[in-house]
């Protein structure tokens, strides 16, 4: 396709090619942030050495070995912080009214250029010594077929400032750098109890409690033989923990707020603080899911798909926009990324009772259903989950049928969106109505993306005309 | 001609098939495939057991081999699309039917590619790219003249329609 502005980032080994606008450098202290671990193994190593004999000892030493030596040796022991030094001084940066362009000619002249239209999301994160400095990396995301922009380090307002401008910019808003203006409401915040009790409802933790009672139940029944037993316990201790921490030091303090130009933010992390930012209309789809442990405690996880980057450890972050929330949460956060859907006007279908045949244990809580907006499924029993796919992110529609299903009368229909761990299928359904979803589904496609051509923003304000087919309205998932 | 089952029928006018030729493609792969293995593992039996275990063993083989062959058919028959106004339907198989719809708004890029078999009858794969990997929108065993056509009205199309993501 040919648009007049660069579609992905283009990286070419060419001349120079910054507009000739004001070029920035990233914060003089860049180099030190990313090569501090070197100083530090340095001041150690010297200081050590420092300790252990007397300084006048210490001074012969180092004159005995002769200055060209010494400088060398600073040189070898310095090269990583110099290397650094010189990679931080060839990169220049411009973010103006169009594009964001990056070059660095350190070695390799790399020019990457992306124009501001096409941003689909953008990170600010701070690692611990960044944090300690007062500084933050800038990461742009621009679609799933190319890798992010990244942009180390910034001064933490001036990530920021960016980081509107680009998100106010990425909704069509028509702002310029030096004017923009950031207006934000928090939405919620998810208290840390939570997400450690969270973690430790969890099969896992279940199998380790389980395991727990077997040996005392063992050291009384057994005293001499069961020290062994209690060896085997610490690799299941040792994996909770893990889990605990993981969870915990992605997940601390968590809080998610809006921004005016239509901009969701998550900001979470213990020692590294990250904070993403994401335009409401780059959702492509959401999941609710609820593990069965969690049923009790009412408590729901709330995922997002969202074009970016594949890396497993970003995607897990932006994608897990809610680790754990009770439903009225998961509501506020519905309403706020699409304010016109109403979940519980949305008619059900169950489906057939034949299919038993292939989920004989959870047949009974598959549903489906859409509206004029989106489309909804809903099922399993051990991990209920619910989709919501707008037809307006709808990538193709297919239709299937194995054998089996064929003998049963049922097919299954699957919504493709972009890759990621949203996806939607409706599993079962009866063979004619699986045809008549498929084709409606690819007319509400055609209707919605005519829509979406006229604003780029997902059209907030639906009219309600439903899919009329008197089904059971949905009820909160496992209520 | 595809499947007549009415859960798989074209949305209005009939199936475009594809070229007959491609059963021929679908055949050989399957007599290499099958045969290859055949007489590997009738080679293997001679080797380590004796002559009735390897007549066995290739007796065996060539009732896969056959049943391959003539599931190769049935499938390669099974091809067909049609274009539609913003729509381009595909559909394949005999066991495990599917019918995927893929509108022009969404297609991203156009692939044509040929194997090595499928080259040799002058045939090829046109693939349709979207944003979602599961799309798998591909219509095999076409003549390079439509296939190349096909290429030229889908770019022109996706690009009439195009959406952003």
């Amino acid at each position: 396709m040919s648009t007049a502005e660069p579609d992905e980032p283009v990286a070419t080994n060419g001349a120079a090619v910054l507009p000739g606008g004001m070029a920035q450098r990233p914060h003089p202290l860049s180099p030190l942030v990313d090569s501090w671990i070197f100083l530090v193994a340095v001041v150690l190593f010297v200081g050590q050495d420092l300790i252990d004999s007397d300084w006048r000892q210490w001074l012969d030493r180092i004159q005995s070995l002769g200055w060209y030596s010494l400088i060398g040796l600073a040189a070898l022991v310095l090269f990583p912080v110099l290397v650094a030094f010189v990679n931080w001084s060839t990169i220049r940066f411009v973010i103006d009214d169009q594009q964001v362009v990056i070059e660095r000619s350190f070695v390799v002249r790399r020019s990457e250029r992306v124009a501001v239209s096409k941003i689909q999301s953008v990170e600010i994160t701070q690692p611990l010594i960044a944090r300690l400095v007062g500084l933050a990396a800038l990461r742009i995301d621009v679609g799933s077929q190319s890798s992010s922009m990244n942009i180390r380090y910034l001064g933490v307002k001036q990530a920021q400032h960016l980081r509107d401008y680009l998100m106010a910019r990425a909704r069509g808003a028509q702002v310029t750098v030096a004017k923009t203006t950031s207006d934000e409401q928090l939405l919620l915040k998810v208290a840390n109890i939570r997400v450690l009790l969270a973690s430790l409802v969890s099969w896992g933790s279940l199998g380790t409690g389980l395991f727990l009672v077997v040996l005392v139940v063992a050291k009384v029944m057994v005293p001499e033989q069961s020290s062994w037993l209690g060896f085997g316990l610490i690799p299941f201790l040792i994996g909770l923990a893990q889990n605990l921490f993981s969870h915990l030091k992605r997940d601390y303090n968590l809080t998610l707020g809006i921004n005016t130009s239509g901009a969701l933010r998550r900001s979470s992390g213990l020692t590294s603080l990250t904070s993403e930012s994401v335009p409401l209309h780059r959702i492509q789809g959401l999941d609710i899911t609820q593990p069965l442990l969690w049923r009790p405690f009412g408590w729901y996880r709330l995922r997002i798909e969202v074009l970016g980057e594949g890396g497993s450890d970003d995607q897990q972050q932006s994608s897990d926009l809610l680790p754990v929330g009770d439903w009225a949460e998961v509501k506020l956060l519905l309403t706020t990324i699409w304010p016109s859907l109403d979940l519980e006007q949305i008619p059900m279908r169950p489906i057939p009772k034949r299919a038993r045949w292939f989920r004989w244990f959870d047949a009974q809580t598959y549903f489906w259903g859409a509206d004029e907006q989106v489309l909804v499924a809903r099922g399993f029993l051990l991990n209920n989950r619910l989709t919501i796919v707008p037809h307006a992110r709808v990538q193709s529609v297919r239709l299937v049928q194995g054998p089996v299903q064929r003998l049963v009368k049922v097919a299954s229909v699957e919504a493709h969106i972009t890759p990621g761990p949203v996806s939607l299928v409706c599993r079962h359904l009866d063979a004619q109505a699986a045809r008549e979803l498929a084709f409606a589904e690819t007319e509400r496609m055609r209707l919605q993306r005519a829509k979406v051509k006229v604003s780029p923003a997902l059209v907030e304000n639906g009219s309600g005309s439903r899919d009329g087919c008197g089904g059971v309205p949905i009820r909160p998932v496992g209520q | 001609m595809p499947h007549p089952d009415s859960l798989f029928a074209p949305p209005a006018e009939p199936w475009t098939p594809v070229s007959p030729r491609y059963v021929q493609v679908k055949v050989i792969s399957a007599l290499l495939w099958w045969g290859v293995l055949t007489a590997g593992a009738a080679a293997l039996m001679l080797l380590f057991f004796g002559r009735w275990q390897a007549m066995l063993a290739a007796g065996i083989g060539i009732v896969l081999t056959g049943w391959a062959i003539w599931r190769a058919v049935v499938v390669a028959r099974s091809w067909g699309y049609a274009i539609r106004q913003s729509d381009l339907y595909i559909t394949h198989g005999r066991l495990f039917r599917s019918l995927i719809v893929v509108p022009y708004g969404r297609m991203q890029a156009v692939s044509v590619n040929a194997g090595p078999i499928q080259r040799a009858f002058g045939l090829a794969t046109v693939q349709l790219i979207t944003a979602s990997v599961d799309s798998n929108a591909t219509i095999p065993g076409l003549t390079a003249t439509v296939a190349a056509q096909l290429r030229d009205q889908l770019t022109e199309l996706g690009e009439e329609q195009a959406t952003g993501l």
